[in-house]
């Protein structure tokens, strides 16, 4: 094991050569900030909501790796003050998604810091999110010497079809795409890395109805108070050291936990599946895409009358899909 | 009347100033032990933030350790300061750095004043009580703790196993008569001034020294040499949790806080700016006792632990996920009812129950090629699809999605020997199980098929192979499940009774007619193929019953859509 978190080390420190700078504000971070990192491909429209919800969180700085857009995603970040921006062209898949080059960030820049590694279609809630900004957790954290903090990603959909469901610049996309699996979520742990595996949701029963083994995992461990030797496996669903990925409690307990807001099926999504086909640079030979594309020719409803509408973390604790632990 | 306040802190400066200030306003003297492990720059910039105040002292300063005499000495140090300083201060009330006031100051001011002579200070004799939630009790008095159980844990830990071995025992200083409490006091000056100058001090310090967490005996006990009135409680809220970690407040708990009894509240977060503008708000109004309701409060975190400790039954997520041998491992977080070797027996059975009952009736969830009689198309509540693939694939998780979705009702299921096995462990294992079985009836599932004796006699081994599994998995010491076995031959004679026994402990529906019998399959020539089978080499302990007539009458008095015999 620690030779395997030794070679991705390595790994990501000699990705991190692919990235060239476009902006670096790192000198305006101070020891206590929470830091978030994110890659991202032609992905403008989501930006300000994403900066926005953050910020209001109490996040300090953001990284950001651009993967080649070509929609001036990366001149809006380069002009906002709380970021610093790498750009590359180089193998999205070949950095093992994107996992590589920002290894090789935190690495450089995150260490002691609490870092929030999500995508920009990806929305944190956390048990009193709306009265406690999340240093609150973070401190609370601290204060239980606890170093990571888990999450499931919930995949949030429109009512009618997801092409009609559009993301406007500046707009919560949760108010648009409101709709979630409420109890359809599979649990397996992952005997090797020590993390649960999460499979489940819409696109569980929407795509893989017939062989459940290959739906997409659910589990993500965003927030972690970093340290020099950490890194990532795979996207955020695993970690090494392998304590970090226990989030969760064995003895019948449970353990504080969170949800991210997953806001990826809306109109932008079919364009990408398409795109995505094109460049194969997704995850198992872009897999989750071609069953999109196959299935439903970018037609797609993942709607029905079982579907729960969000309201807010209270409603999603209750449905047992978070917890707040004993943080009263 | 003049109202002193200790405060000890060590983190978090600007908010010990604002608190200071606010003091300040209500005419309080303040002595500040600033934790030596605080940075110069910031203890700086502390000094210069309250330097325009005369009524503050600041205290040598102590590096502080958590367990350790270092916390009594600094307490010691401020509060003989803060006495020296302020010769007409009648109280002092000791308190954090992250503390605020739950009631304004006025209002504990004229609280003191009509009970001018007493002293706030939680006191109890370690001999006859269990104040200390988890750990150490009166061996705190009784070994000696050089080391930090901080930072030489595996050491602490080492030495308190070899004083038990070795039966060491201090002894106490006379007359002292240990008690612990609550760190947080308000004592008047007169009692503080005689523990500060009571002339065996440096005997009972060095005692003090080696013990365990002294800033929750020190005064606790000393108080009881020196006051002539103690109320055993403390005036500052403050509670653990269940790894003795304070609660923190944060600006939802505003409203919920004058629940307390108590004038102030430990501990708050550095960050809760509602709490610190509102509760230092020199304009805030009293807030009455009248209006608190310190049971609910204290519940609150309570429930906190029994959350984090045994909350979430029957659901399974990011921050849950037992282990087989955990307690708690169970998919229901309600009572539910499974219906075994009923299908042979019943045609409809599944329909009877839901129309005798209330909840929700699944049927055979986990038959081999279907889920119950669901199109596979169709979706649970909550989303779950109604696919065999995906309910293949995990059985134990696919139950807990669907029984998580129906928790408010009583919900029950069918299962035969036929369905997949890999659920039984799972229903075994459940405490919120109960499982009521028709034993043998596997054979009148048999009797009625169109195959081959040879085969039915092969099916029939598997089948009693099955059935002897499903019982052994019940017999595990491990297995919590509620188990009721009915003998086919009884549930054959006694239709109505057995019936009625099934579905005793589930809610029964208003409009459910008892009367009403399911539809029974034929049973006849079922002793002949019982016999048949024994006599092929099966051993089966199955003996029909012989009916008496009058008997035959009970069952008359229901109607009769059943085949009778």
């Amino acid at each position: 094991m620690r030779i395997e978190r030794k070679r991705r080390r390595v790994r990501s420190l000699r990705k991190r050569r692919e990235l060239s700078c476009v902006v670096d504000r790192t000198k305006d971070i101070r020891p206590s900030d929470i830091l978030v990192f994110s890659t991202l491909r032609n992905e403008k429209a989501r930006l300000p909501y994403f900066l926005d919800y953050y910020r209001k969180l109490g996040v300090n700085h953001f990284f950001f790796v651009d993967n080649d857009s070509e929609d001036g995603s990366r001149e809006y970040l380069q002009e906002q003050p709380d970021t610093s921006v790498w750009t590359t062209t180089a193998s999205y898949k070949r950095s093992k998604f994107g996992v590589d080059w920002l290894n090789g960030l935190k690495a450089k820049y995150a260490d002691g810091h609490w870092v929030l590694v999500v995508d920009v279609d990806e929305l944190l809630v956390y048990p009193f999110c709306d009265t406690r900004p999340l240093r609150a957790l973070t401190d609370w954290l601290d204060s239980a010497s606890i170093k990571s903090f888990g999450t499931m990603l919930l995949d949030m959909y429109p009512k009618g079809k997801i092409q009609h469901a559009r993301i406007r610049e500046g707009k919560d996309p949760v108010k648009t795409a409101p709709y979630f699996d409420a109890s359809n979520y599979f649990i397996e742990k992952n005997k090797k890395y020590g993390n649960l595996w999460i499979q489940g949701g819409p696109r569980l029963r929407s795509f893989f109805r017939d062989k459940p083994q290959f739906a997409p995992a659910l589990n993500k461990t965003p927030l972690v108070k970093w340290s020099k030797g950490y890194v990532f496996v795979s996207s955020t669903h695993t970690l090494l050291p392998r304590g970090l990925n226990q989030v969760y409690d064995e003895w019948g307990g449970q353990k504080p936990c969170g949800v991210l807001l997953h806001t990826k099926f809306m109109n932008t999504f079919s364009e990408k599946a398409e795109e995505e086909m094109k460049r194969k640079q997704h995850y198992a030979a872009s897999r989750e895409y071609r069953m999109y594309l196959n299935k439903l020719n970018g037609d797609l409803l993942l709607w029905n009358e079982q579907s729960s509408e969000y309201e807010n973390w209270q409603q999603l604790e209750q449905l047992g899909l978070m917890a707040r632990g004993n943080w009263a | 009347m003049r109202l002193g306040f200790v405060i000890l802190a060590h983190t978090d400066l600007h908010r010990v100033a604002e608190l200071i200030a606010h003091l300040s306003r209500e005419d309080c003297v303040v002595g500040v032990h600033i934790d030596k492990k605080v940075s110069n720059a910031a203890f700086d910039a502390f000094k210069d933030s309250i330097q325009s105040f005369d009524n503050v002292v600041l205290s040598k300063r102590t590096a502080c350790e958590w367990g350790e005499f270092s916390l009594v000495r600094a307490t010691l140090d401020a509060s003989e300061k803060l006495l020296n300083t302020f010769d007409d201060v009648s109280h002092v009330s000791l308190i954090s750095g992250s503390c605020l006031p739950i009631r304004p100051v006025r209002q504990m001011k004229r609280f003191l004043k009509r009970n001018a002579g007493t002293d706030y200070i939680e006191s109890v004799s370690v001999e006859n009580n269990y104040w200390v939630k988890d750990g150490l009790n009166e061996e705190r008095f009784t070994f000696y703790f050089p080391f930090s159980w901080r930072k030489q844990r595996r050491l602490f830990d080492r030495l308190v196993d070899v004083q038990r071995w070795a039966r060491i025992k201090r002894k106490i200083p006379e007359p002292l008569v240990p008690h612990i409490g609550s760190q947080w006091w308000t004592l008047t000056a007169k009692t503080l001034r005689a523990i500060i100058n009571d002339p065996k001090r440096p005997y009972y310090d060095a005692y003090f020294t080696w013990s365990w967490i002294p800033d929750e005996s020190y005064f606790q006990t000393l108080a009881r040499l020196h006051s002539s009135s103690i109320e055993s409680r403390s005036l500052t809220f403050s509670k653990f949790d269940y790894l003795g970690k304070p609660f923190m407040f944060y600006d939802d708990h505003l409203k919920e806080l004058t629940q307390s009894d108590c004038f102030w509240a430990r501990k708050i977060w550095g960050g809760a700016d509602k709490l610190y503008s509102s509760l230092l708000d020199d304009k805030r109004a009293n807030q009455p006792m009248s209006g608190a309701d310190p049971k609910a409060f204290d519940d609150k975190f309570e429930t906190a632990d029994e959350i984090r400790c045994e909350g979430g039954l029957g659901r399974f997520h990011q921050g849950r996920y037992p282990y087989d041998r955990a307690e708690r491992t169970g998919v229901s977080a309600a009572p539910f009812t499974v219906f075994v070797g009923f299908k042979p027996v019943y045609q409809d059975f599944s329909d009877w129950v839901n129309n005798h009952t209330q909840g929700i009736s699944y049927g055979s969830i986990f038959a081999r090629t279907q889920v119950g009689d669901f199109d596979p198309e169709s979706h649970f509540d909550g989303n779950l699809p109604a696919e065999p693939k995906v309910r293949n694939r995990n059985p134990k998780g696919y139950l807990a999605n669907l029984l998580w979705s129906g928790k408010d009702q009583h919900q029950n299921l069918m299962y035969d020997f036929r369905d997949l096995p890999r659920i039984v462990g799972t229903l075994a294992h459940d405490e919120m199980a109960k499982v009521i079985m028709v034993r043998h009836s596997w054979m009148l599932g048999l009797l009625h098929s169109s195959a081959s004796f040879e085969n039915q006699l092969s099916n029939a081994k598997r089948l009693q192979r099955l059935e002897r599994r499903f019982l052994a998995e019940f017999d595990k010491d491990t297995a919590k499940a509620d188990l009721t076995v009915m003998d086919l031959a009884d549930v054959l004679a006694h239709p109505s009774r057995s019936l009625r026994a099934a579905i005793e402990h589930m809610p029964k529906s208003s409009q459910g007619n008892l009367s009403l019998m399911p539809e029974r399959f034929n049973t006849e020539g079922l002793d002949n193929f019982a016999k048949k089978l024994r006599n092929h080499g099966l051993n089966i302990d199955y003996e029909p019953l012989v009916r008496p007539k009058e008997n035959k009458k009970q069952d008359t008095v229901f109607e009769k859509p059943y085949v009778v015999k």
